[in-house]
């Protein structure tokens, strides 16, 4: 039995860190109050529950662009670019593993680097996630902010009854979202936690290729 | 400057200052106003020849009555805009103009004859003797055509119905004269209006406006029917005394000797007697500034009610404030609709001594919820931003105040409830053997008319309403709906004299063959609970009686219609305030609202064609027989948050959700078990 010490890696930038728990917690808080707009649970208040969504919408809308600011100039970016070649494979690979290898105490068949944090199907869930799940509730989102404001733009941008619906519609994908995510973090690192402590603490350990998740759970 | 010349200035100076300092004191206005002497249709002295006032000359010596009559969509009362049958835009097929005089009103039933009606009903002198409310002049006097009615005209300006036979008999107009438009009902400060409907009831139409003098003391009844003067109670000149004929500018109480109840007097309403409004389709509204905690009516929880009926009769508020003369220089342009398209504000105003001769009587008015007659005139009323700044007093408190601003009226908010009680149903497929309709009011726990009713009110249903200014906004309504017997291909209703004579003995009693229909409790008599046909049994019989008289193919229809509700406005302290009141389940703006107690069997009820709203929703019966209105906002096109929700949105939501947390649940599941069998595996 190998019980030495792994090497622990810094994986998350400080900002990182900041800005994805920034956004986490403001797209739960956003649900919960987008679920009190929407009449289905009483915490707040309406009014203030309105307004709380509002803030909260755009305080995600504003650390999102902070954040695409950081990843373009520091270069982070890449990690969320999939790489044509061999991607196909790899995403292939990993789907496998969720399905039957993660059972078997096999490896990851994508080794996680703190230059490559992500595996194929990972990189696919953010595109969607970054670059359509996040923009239509932003769109969706300013939408509704704009008709309560300027009502009369209606006419020319369908009302509250087109575009509500719409937004709950994301806001629903995001639910489902945050339960999966959440869920494979637990996949992720050696520990089922370890991901998460990642996040908080911007260190892991180092890959021990000593197996799966399972064999230390 | 003649003596005339210096009089009329000195007047006209004299109704400047009263007209700034205005709401101080209607009694000081009413002295402003010299004494005049009454004349005739002739011109002469009252005094000399016995002969009715007239209003037209009397008047006429200063103010050009002939404008005034021209220029008063009260005086016409739709009668300039009539059309063919059927050519009233949104009216029904048997409308003749889109006002009171020649549009079907349902509730009151009685309907202008048409020429090629086979069962005439009203001709033009039994429409002015049953609708005291119009002032006169207009229709009263004139025929279509532009001629006196006594030079004749159609069948209805001729003819009258005989009550005996049913059938049109000649009118005696040269007897009875003509109802001049009586400037007395609305300038005079002590009008008698139920003298003057008396006058018009017998067919004495030139004596109206003498009888609405009554209360002078100057005239009083003669032997005749008639009425003669009081010369002792004149000047020694033959003038009428201001003290005694206190003609001022229209007061509330003028309005409201019409429009549901307005009042400006110190007698505690209610204190007469239960509530009876003169206006029975004024749905409950009051304009008073009296406090409801101190009215006489037995109202719920009173002594917590201290607050007005409406606050703006409150704050000295009067109508005319707001449905002011468009001529008026002391209430200048009233708002956009009142000017040309390209200005904000039209800046010509006639100046006093213009508007005192020829003071145009178009009044300011809104956008009416039902009959669209004067449309041409919709929007010159003054608004309520145009003397509440809206938007800053409801910025400050209010989230998207644009926004609620645009969606609603001020009125949604600002006329939670309708204090008093409203006719909600009036049945006339059931007429009592006098010919009263049965009638259901809402807002009132017990008979209306028994004072220890308890009076509870009504909250109003909210309902899309296009203002003056385009928007569509949620306007707090009633409706009320009739049920009425129709007949033949062309579906007129039956005539008034075809249902008494189908439901009565012909001695003031119950037809044997209807009393036996409705007697459910067989103790003889018909109760006001068993004057309803609530099955098809009953509604077969009226249909046997009316067929019986001569109705052909009888049928049941029913025509809802609603009242936009803008009296009886609170302040903010009353207001509705809390955002929960709509936005969320149980919303007002969806809130179910009754708009009959009764729903005759094998009737269906409609929005009548000329309403000037929409129902979005559904309207129909519950489990106990009522006929409900169910609104749905979503329908107009409305969001409410809070209160309405994406269904199907959300059951593919949740759907989705709830695969993800079962798939997560099941993975992390079996990923445990695996493990275990790892860990136990040699």
């Amino acid at each position: 039995m190998n019980a030495a010490v792994p090497a622990r890696v810094r994986v998350y930038t400080g900002y990182e860190r900041l800005w994805h728990w920034v956004q986490a917690a403001s797209v739960l808080l956003l649900l919960v109050t987008g679920l009190e707009v929407a009449g289905v649970v009483r915490v707040l208040g309406f009014a203030r529950a309105v307004t709380a969504h509002e803030v909260l919408g755009f305080v995600l809308i504003g650390h999102a662009f902070l954040g695409l600011f950081y990843f373009l100039s520091s270069g982070a970016i890449r990690q969320y670019v999939a790489e044509p070649r061999d991607f196909a494979t790899l995403a292939w690979r990993q789907a496998r593993y969720y399905v039957s290898g993660i059972f078997r105490g096999e490896r990851h068949p994508v080794e996680r680097t703190p230059e490559h944090r992500l595996n194929p199907l990972q990189k696919a869930t953010y595109v969607m996630i970054l670059n359509v799940l996040l923009p239509w509730q932003v769109v969706t989102g300013l939408a509704t902010w704009g008709l309560e404001r300027w009502p009369r733009l209606e006419a020319t941008t369908g009302g509250l009854a087109l575009w509500v619906p719409l937004h709950v519609a994301g806001a629903w994908a995001f639910a489902a979202f945050l339960v999966g995510h959440v869920y494979l973090t637990t996949t992720a690192g050696p520990r089922p936690l370890s991901a998460i402590r990642a996040m908080v603490t911007g260190h892991e350990d180092a890959p021990t290729h000593a197996g799966a998740t399972e064999a230390s759970s | 400057m003649s003596l005339r010349r210096r009089t009329v200035s000195t007047v006209l100076i004299a109704l400047v200052a009263a007209g700034l300092v205005r709401g101080a004191a209607a009694a000081d206005r009413s002295t402003t106003h010299p004494a005049v002497e009454l004349l005739d249709a002739q011109g002469r002295p009252v005094l000399g020849s016995g002969a009715p006032v007239s209003p037209r000359t009397t008047c006429g010596a200063c103010h050009d009555t002939s404008f005034v009559a021209a220029h008063g969509y009260h005086v016409a009362a739709g009668a300039d805009e009539r059309t063919a049958p059927g050519g009233v835009s949104d009216g029904r097929p048997f409308d003749v103009s889109p006002g009171p005089f020649g549009r079907w009103d349902p509730a009151a039933y009685r309907r202008l004859s048409l020429d090629d009606d086979e069962r005439f009903d009203l001709g033009v002198a039994d429409w002015v003797r049953t609708h005291p409310r119009h002032v006169g002049g207009g229709p009263a006097e004139q025929t279509a055509a532009g001629r006196p009615l006594a030079q004749g005209g159609t069948r209805t300006e001729t003819d009258a119905l005989d009550p005996a036979t049913g059938r049109p008999v000649r009118w005696d107009w040269a007897a009875s004269g003509t109802a001049e438009p009586d400037c007395f009902l609305c300038h005079l400060a002590t009008p008698d209006a139920a003298a003057r409907a008396a006058t018009l009831a017998r067919g004495a139409f030139r004596w109206a406006a003498t009888a609405t003098l009554s209360r002078t003391g100057l005239v009083e009844p003669d032997d005749a029917g008639g009425w003669r003067f009081v010369r002792g109670r004149f000047d020694p000149d033959g003038t009428a005394p201001s003290a005694r004929l206190p003609l001022r500018n229209p007061t509330s109480g003028a309005c409201g000797a019409c429009h549901f109840e307005a009042t400006d007097d110190r007698t505690a309403l209610g204190a007469a007697g239960p509530w009876s409004p003169r206006d029975p389709r004024g749905a409950g509204q009051v304009f008073s500034s009296q406090r409801l905690r101190d009215s006489g009516f037995n109202l719920r929880d009173r002594e917590t009610l201290d607050v007005a009926f409406d606050v703006h009769a409150a704050r000295l508020v009067g109508c005319a404030d707001c449905h002011g003369s468009p001529s008026d220089p002391a209430r200048p342009a009233s708002g956009r609709a009142a000017a040309p398209r390209h200005l904000v504000v039209d800046a010509r105003r006639p100046s006093v001594g213009e508007h005192l001769r020829a003071p145009s009587h178009d009044f300011g008015k809104g956008v009416s919820s039902r009959g669209h007659a004067a449309r041409a005139h919709d929007g010159t009323m003054r608004g309520c931003a145009e003397c509440h700044d809206v938007a800053s007093s409801h910025g400050r408190w209010l989230p998207h105040a644009v926004r609620h601003l645009d969606a609603l009226a001020c009125e949604a908010c600002h006329v939670p409830r309708v204090a008093m009680p409203a006719v909600e149903t009036t049945d006339w497929t059931v007429p009592s053997p006098d010919g009263r309709p049965a009638l259901a009011w809402r807002g009132v726990e017990g008979r209306v008319d028994d004072p220890a009713s308890l009076v509870v009110g009504y909250e109003p249903v909210l309902l899309p309403h296009a203002g003056a200014d385009g928007r569509t906004r949620l306007v707090p309504h009633h409706l009320a709906t009739t049920w009425y017997w129709v007949a033949g291909p062309t579906a007129r209703p039956v005539r008034a004299f075809d249902l008494v004579a189908a439901v009565s003995d012909g001695a003031g009693g119950w037809h044997p063959d209807v009393r036996a229909a409705l007697d459910s409790d067989h103790d003889g008599a018909v109760s006001a609970a068993e004057q309803r046909l609530d099955t098809p049994a009953k509604a077969d019989a009226l249909a046997r009686r009316l067929v019986a008289v001569g109705v052909p193919s009888p049928r049941i229809e029913g025509a809802v219609d609603p009242t936009a509700i803008h009296h009886g406005v609170v302040d903010g302290a009353h207001a509705v305030a809390s955002c929960e009141a709509c936005h969320a389940d149980g919303s007002r703006v969806a809130r179910p609202f009754e708009v009959s107690d009764r729903v005759p069997a094998g009737a269906v009820a409609r929005l009548s064609p000329d309403a000037a709203v929409a129902l979005p929703g559904a309207m129909a019966p519950d489990g106990r027989g009522r006929l409900v209105y169910a609104p749905e906002p979503a329908q107009a096109g409305r969001w409410v948050l809070g209160r309405d929700r994406p269904v199907l949105v959300d059951r593919v939501g949740a759907l989705a959700l709830v695969a993800t947390v079962l798939g997560v649940l099941g993975h992390g599941a079996a990923r445990w078990v695996a493990s275990r069998r790892r860990k136990e595996a040699p």
